[in-house]
């Protein structure tokens, strides 16, 4: 008993699984496939497919090569590549024997090794020829070339299925490579190409084998049904929007993206060059305090730039004022301390005017062209301020020494000492930053050019907190010195806080607009600045929402030229009137603008870091006199400076918006779409009935020209279409004459014409073609197709256990 | 009942009698006419019925009334522990007048035989039905009889009644065709049954049969030649397979229980009037057909048939 039933079961495996659906007229096509005649066909198939998809990545690299490389070279490669290949052929043609003989003849043999050889040779041979002739191939284009032919050779010379597989493993790999290095966007194309060449290869060579063991019906599971799919779109969508926007020009310069760059937050590889090569690394080991090149030829010829030479050459001089307009600028309070800091002109100037000459003409700086004042490793399309002024009179802008000087707090980080600056927040794990290289090239200045917020600075194998310190506007110097020595490497980190922190209601300190009113001078500028921020900033939104309002219609509205002079009284006034100024007068107006919705803003003036300024040969972004800017900054509640940019052409600061506020942005951007298509989608779902079955109809129409059985089929086709719609499909276990006759019920009219037309059905089909096409049928299935509709198959309901048709 | 034929069978008379046939069985037996139409198949396909069913529900009546529409000599066998074989069979009797041995012919030499709680006689006397109901022929020393063509056994068992039966093995249950419940009578079939018993007797009469024997015989060759389309061979071969297959059915269907449900299924098409078997037809048999020869390890026989019928996919109108 038992003994039977294993034996029942063992060959049971074979019974419903694969006898059964393995139909007679399969099994013989599988032996079939045995014969020599279909191994050839299959082979040859098989191999024409493997030579065209070696001949693809094939293509690509030539593509590639072609519009560097000498053409004529490249041409002779390729037909040495093409005839060695097509030898091939006819040789392995020969070798099979058969009707090829005759081309190939006995030789075709003896000339393989040869063609084999021509094949892999032409690639290096053309390289080294390159070189000869002067333009030289990459070494790597000759290795990938020569590994493409690799794959040729192995598709086109060889019958083994093994080395067929191989070389489309082979041209796999290359077609990888080279989509990957090119970036013409019909290489992807070419990549598609090879994918849908190799699923078609894999498909008609192996999968066609797996037929004998598919399931004869697949029933829909839970995977395809509506829910998941949307869940599984809405992951992709949420995705979408979590990377859009990751891939700007910055993002190649996170540090720390590529294993191998070795950097993170704190030591970044960028640094590793320190403070340069030869005479300047001994100087700079033998005098640590100064840790510059003190004799350098650099620092004997000063040809550095100083912060005034560097704006007055850019925007303008300012014009020459008297002593008593001198003494009219400032605050008496100030006077003194004023004075002190024009002792010290190397921290900068007391005073920003908004009031300049022309500039000079810019030939004059021909002469400095490619000399870099300082250099930048960092993100590009940012500023780095030097001086902050934070009072305007209408003319000029000066600063109330709130602050006094500090000194940074030095921290061991990682082995390694950073001065800290604790007005720009302390840096969280979290939050995210912006870190950078500095090097200072000519510079005469103790102020550092910094980001905004830079909350840490580092200078390798400095541990002297003296060097480091904020000036009394709150900017970065190196006190104590003259100037930031030359060839000065510094790191720094900057806290970059993301955009939700600033849309909050009580993000900025609010100041009243007397606090900020300025003690005298021209105030018609100011006067119309504060009515249109009151017109374009609106009332609703946050402080923030209103500054971006009004800084957006200055970035669009207002047209950026330094070369406009603004000798006027009343340089605001002008620039507001006739819309046109350099970016002081963009910085200024906004800074006042800002003032007037009682935001607390400065002026910021420093160097841009051109967003296509990064130099990806040298490693650096260059920035030079030309990329002095002036900016603003807001104070928000919690001390922190931020930078605003109204001027048009300058990237504006990248607060990074956190998933949730983009998921919101794209949402309120996008919404109508997916409300509309959710809509119409629904509609088309409740009105389904209705669409299919005008279709449903129409087809039914259009087959009366068919055959009976064709219309049976369809006609059966069509109920059961009907019954799935009203999700009481027939189950596969249920004969059709049993469904129908269920479903009809005992309906009197429906239950009759379907028994007829399954009568007729059965006779047609199971009659063993004993009857003739029986009478009447078609008027049965015409009535059921207009009568057996989904509204009937909705209200017959779950059709009952097949056995109870009686 | 609402029968499935539209077209009439080729023979008007012979669709008459069987009319007639299933009028007055339905009769004798009320409220069961699915399970009478069922017997009738058997009968065409010259297959042997098992009843499995509680006491008093009407299996004696049925073989009765089945015997006198045949006008065929009913033989009835109540099978007790101490039945003999020979008492089943018949046996060789000395005739002392006549100095030679006589045979005393026994039951199975009726036309309809009802063997009654088949599963209280012994092994051995069960298998004396096997050579009787499987060859139609019984060999009492060593000389074989014939039995007439249309020996028809109606076996009985009592499920509830275990104490000293002998379970019927399996290779004599595979010689029944059907094994059939005919169960309890609903309300109104029993209000009838009331009535009946107040009035004239309605077991046919022996006299008037619906249905002779000898066109019972033909009828009974015309079953073989129903056509049987080769795809729902496939099915029907698909089935089979499926019941050897299933994880809860310890014994499937062997290849003569699989000969009888195609037997039975063109038995089926020949009531319903067609010349041809139609996967329904299959279907339809299905149950009682598969009842009788399934072994189950767990779970009711007709839940693991349902499960079956349910999972193999039926050839469709193509």
């Amino acid at each position: 008993m038992s003994t039977a039933r294993r034996e029942g079961r063992s060959c049971g495996a074979g019974g419903t699984g694969f006898a059964a659906l393995a139909s007679p007229a399969s099994v013989e096509a599988s032996v079939g496939d045995l014969t020599p005649a279909s191994v050839r066909a299959s082979v040859s198939r098989r191999r024409a497919h493997a030579v065209v998809l070696a001949t693809i990545p094939m293509v690509a690299i030539w593509v590639i090569r072609s519009p560097i490389e000498s053409g004529w070279l490249l041409g002779l490669e390729a037909a040495t590549i093409l005839l060695s290949a097509g030898g091939l052929a006819v040789a392995g043609l020969s070798v099979a024997g058969g009707a090829a003989a005759a081309v190939g003849g006995r030789s075709g043999r003896r000339w393989r090794p040869a063609w084999a050889t021509g094949l892999m040779l032409a690639s290096p041979l053309a390289a080294m020829a390159s070189r000869w002739v002067g333009t030289p191939v990459a070494t790597e284009m000759a290795i990938v070339s020569t590994f493409g032919s690799f794959a040729v050779l192995l598709a086109v010379g060889s019958d083994r299925s093994r080395n067929l597989s191989m070389s489309i493993v082979a041209s796999g790999f290359l077609a990888l490579f080279t989509i990957s290095i090119s970036d013409d966007p019909r290489s992807a194309g070419l990549g598609v190409l090879w994918i849908a060449i190799c699923l078609w290869h894999l498909i008609t060579g192996h999968w066609d084998r797996l037929d004998v063991c598919m399931p004869e019906t697949v029933r829909r599971g839970r995977s395809v049904r509506p829910l998941t799919l949307l869940l599984g779109l809405a992951f992709v969508l949420l995705g979408g929007v979590a990377v859009q926007g990751r891939f700007g020009e910055a993002s190649r310069l996170r540090f720390g993206m590529m294993p191998t760059s070795g950097g993170d937050e704190w030591s970044d590889p960028g640094a590793r060059s320190g403070v340069g090569g030869g005479d300047a690394v001994i100087a700079a080991e033998r005098h640590a305090e100064t840790f510059g090149p003190v004799e350098s030829e650099i620092f004997l010829e000063s040809t550095e730039m100083s912060l005034f030479d560097l704006f007055s050459d850019m925007l303008g001089d300012t014009p020459k004022k008297n002593r008593s307009e001198k003494a009219q600028s400032l605050q008496p309070d100030e006077f003194l301390q004023s004075h002190a800091d024009r002792s010290e002109s190397h921290r900068g100037g007391p005073s920003f005017s908004s009031r300049r000459n022309r500039p000079r003409e810019r030939g004059d700086l021909a002469d400095v062209v490619g000399d870099d004042v300082v250099q930048w490793i960092g993100p590009t399309g940012i500023r780095l301020a030097m001086e902050r002024y934070d009072r305007f009179d209408g003319v000029d802008w000066t600063r109330s020494a709130e602050r006094s000087r500090a000194m940074l707090s030095p921290r061991k980080v990682e082995g390694r000492t950073w001065y800290f600056d604790p007005a720009s927040g302390a840096l969280e794990s979290g939050s995210d930053y912006v870190s950078g290289v500095l090097k200072v090239i000519r510079l005469d200045s103790i102020r550092v050019p910094a980001p905004m917020l830079t909350a840490a600075v580092h200078i390798r194998d400095v541990e002297r907190a003296d060097f480091f310190g904020t000036e009394p506007d709150g900017s970065l110097s190196m006190p104590g010195r003259s100037k930031i020595p030359p060839l000065t490497v510094i790191r720094m980190v900057a806290n970059r806080p993301a955009e939700d922190e600033l849309l909050r209601p009580a993000a900025f300190a609010g100041r009243s607009l007397s606090e900020s009113s300025p003690a005298s001078g021209a105030t018609a500028g100011i006067d119309e600045a504060r009515r249109l921020a009151s017109r374009w900033g609106g009332d609703g939104g946050s402080r923030y929402e209103r500054l971006m309002r009004i800084v957006s219609r200055l970035r669009t509205e207002f047209t950026f030229d330094r070369d406009t002079e603004t000798l006027s009284d009343d340089p605001l006034d002008v620039f507001l009137k006739r819309r046109r100024g350099g970016d002081h007068l963009f910085a200024t107006a906004a800074a006042v603008m800002g003032q007037a919705i009682g935001m607390e803003t400065r002026l910021v003036t420093g160097f841009y870091v051109p967003q296509s300024g990064f130099d990806v040969v040298q490693g650096h972004a260059g920035i030079g006199p030309e990329d002095v800017h002036v900016w603003v900054e807001a104070r928000m509640a919690d001390g922190r400076w931020i930078e605003i940019e109204p001027t048009p052409g300058y990237a504006s600061p990248n607060y990074r918006p956190s998933l949730w506020l983009r998921a919101k942005r794209f949402a309120a951007a996008w919404w109508p779409i997916p409300v509309v298509a959710g809509a119409l989608l629904i509609l088309l779902v409740r009105t389904r009935v209705i669409w299919v079955e005008v279709w449903l109809r129409l087809m039914w129409g259009l087959s009366r020209p068919f055959a009976a059985r064709s219309r049976l089929r369809l006609l059966l086709w069509l109920l059961e279409c009907r019954a799935r719609l009203a999700r009481v499909p027939r189950s596969e276990g249920i004969t059709q004459r049993d469904w129908m006759l269920s479903v009809a019920g005992i309906d009197g009219a429906v239950a009759d014409r379907c028994r007829d037309f399954c009568d007729a059905a059965d006779r047609l089909v199971f009659g063993g073609g004993t009857v003739a096409e029986p009478g009447g049928w078609r008027a049965a299935a015409d009535y059921l197709v207009t009568h057996m509709t989904t509204q009937f198959f909705r209200s017959a309901g779950r059709p009952t256990e097949s056995g109870s048709v009686e | 009942m609402k029968t499935l034929s539209v077209s009439p069978p080729a023979d008007r008379a012979v669709g008459d009698k069987l009319k007639l046939l299933r009028t007055r069985l339905n009769r004798v037996l009320l409220g069961k006419s699915a399970q009478i139409e069922l017997v009738i198949a058997c009968l065409l396909a010259r297959g042997h019925l098992l009843l499995d069913d509680l006491p008093g529900t009407g299996k004696t009546s049925l073989a009765k009334a089945i015997a006198a529409c045949l006008g065929g000599k009913l033989a009835r066998v109540q099978c007790t522990p101490d039945l003999l074989p020979t008492d089943v069979t018949g046996f060789n009797l000395f005739n002392q007048k006549t100095r030679e041995f006589e045979f005393l012919p026994g039951p199975v030499f009726a036309d309809v035989l009802l063997a009654d709680e088949l599963n209280r006689t012994t092994p051995r006397t069960q298998s004396a039905l096997l050579e009787a109901m499987a060859e139609r022929q019984v060999t009492i020393d060593a000389v074989a009889r014939s039995l007439a063509k249309t020996f028809f056994v109606i076996a009985t068992q009592n499920p509830i009644d275990s104490h000293g039966a002998y379970p019927l093995p399996e290779a004599q249950l595979d010689r029944f065709m059907l094994k059939l419940e005919l169960g309890y009578p609903d309300r109104e079939a029993q209000l009838g049954i009331l009535r009946a018993a107040t009035g004239t007797d309605a077991t046919p009469d022996r006299d008037d049969p619906a249905l002779s024997l000898s066109e019972l015989e033909s009828l009974q060759a015309g079953v073989t030649s129903v056509v049987v389309h080769p795809r729902v061979q496939d099915y029907l071969v698909d089935l089979v397979e499926a019941t050897r297959t299933h994880p809860s059915i310890l014994l499937g269907v062997s290849p003569r229980g699989m000969l009888h449900w195609q037997r039975m299924a063109q038995a089926w098409a020949v009531l319903q009037g067609r010349p041809f078997v139609t996967p329904s037809d299959v279907v339809h048999v299905a149950r009682p057909t598969l009842a009788v020869r399934l072994l189950t390890s767990q779970g009711e026989v007709g839940d693991v048939i349902e499960e079956i019928l349910g999972a193999v996919a039926t050839p469709e109108y193509r």
